[in-house]
């Protein structure tokens, strides 16, 4: 019992491992592979890219776009840094360093802390929180006074 | 304190985690309720405290009286404190996270302040020695200093 619960957290840690070695190389079609086709990520806070988003193709169509085209390719480098800080069966629990440009030349140095669950063996829940007011100003030069409008589809607890 | 030599490691992680999850959900009562007295007998006196991001609240702070000053500042700006609501608590041996989402009123506007946490303590002998806080830090600029 306790080799297979090991096992499963084993696996978990690869799962995630794998996902930010991923987003390190923009490796779109790894960083896909490692999720269900259904995966949720619920971002946390008030900007362009927060919310409630479902599916392989909401991720690829709409939110990797707002976040990849707000980059500066070259020197923007995700999962500079990453640790599972905790993991069990069905969660694990890690922060990452993002370090660049945004393309609008701002310094873009972000720390997320992920929350990962899992479903037939690959991701199929994401939970997100970073900071939002370094996203607005260097991702989507909005003014921090400006209100943000909560997402249509709103951050699920 | 209870004996746990006997204990096989998954019951002494059990045991543990159960104690650390009353604990945490002990300390978010007290901060909701303001209560000074229940934090302090909680919290390290050398507490390496994060609240990540860029806003004026966003700092690292390693002592006890430090934490205390921030949620004083918080505070300030509040009618009463922040009430947390726990969405999710993982237990994880030493660590326990938690999502939470909050609510609290501007004293200056009235308006609601319900702003979404992610929150990874970390705790030693009962103790919370490390607490790393993630918030929306738009949503802080936007209600305690739409100034700037």
């Amino acid at each position: 019992m306790r080799t297979k619960q090991t096992s499963r957290v084993e696996q978990n840690k690869q799962l995630v491992g794998a996902w930010y070695a991923a987003l390190a190389s923009l490796d779109v079609e790894a960083f896909l592979a490692v999720q269900t086709d259904d995966v949720v990520y619920n971002v946390s806070g008030r900007t362009p890219v927060s919310g409630f988003f479902q599916g392989k193709k909401t991720l690829t169509e709409e939110i990797l776009p707002l976040v990849f085209n707000a980059l500066e390719a070259d020197t923007f480098q995700f999962s500079r840094r990453w640790k599972v800080m905790c993991a069990d069966e069905s969660r694990v629990t890690a922060i990452m360093e993002a370090e660049g440009l945004a393309s609008n030349g701002l310094r873009y140095d972000q720390r997320y802390c992920q929350i990962f669950g899992f479903r037939d063996g690959k991701i199929s829940e994401v939970w997100e929180f970073f900071d939002t007011a370094l996203a607005q100003v260097a991702l989507f030069g909005n003014e921090l006074s400006k209100p943000e409008p909560a997402p249509k589809e709103p951050f699920r607890y | 304190m209870t004996d746990t030599s006997n204990m096989s490691e998954g019951d002494r992680l059990l045991q543990l985690n159960q104690t650390n999850t009353a604990i945490v959900r002990q300390a978010l009562e007290d901060i909701g309720n303001l209560n000074i007295e229940g934090l302090l007998a909680i919290i390290a006196d050398d507490i390496d405290f994060r609240l990540m991001g860029t806003s004026p609240f966003s700092r690292q702070i390693n002592s006890k009286q430090g934490y205390l000053e921030l949620v004083g500042e918080v505070g300030s700006y509040l009618d009463g404190f922040i009430q947390l609501t726990v969405d999710e608590l993982i237990p994880a041996g030493e660590w326990v996270i938690v999502r939470a989402s909050g609510h609290a009123v501007m004293k200056a506007t009235g308006a609601d302040y319900d702003n979404q946490y992610c929150m990874m303590w970390k705790l030693k002998d009962g103790k919370v020695v490390k607490l790393r806080e993630y918030t929306c830090t738009k949503m802080i600029m936007e209600y305690f200093f739409p100034d700037q």
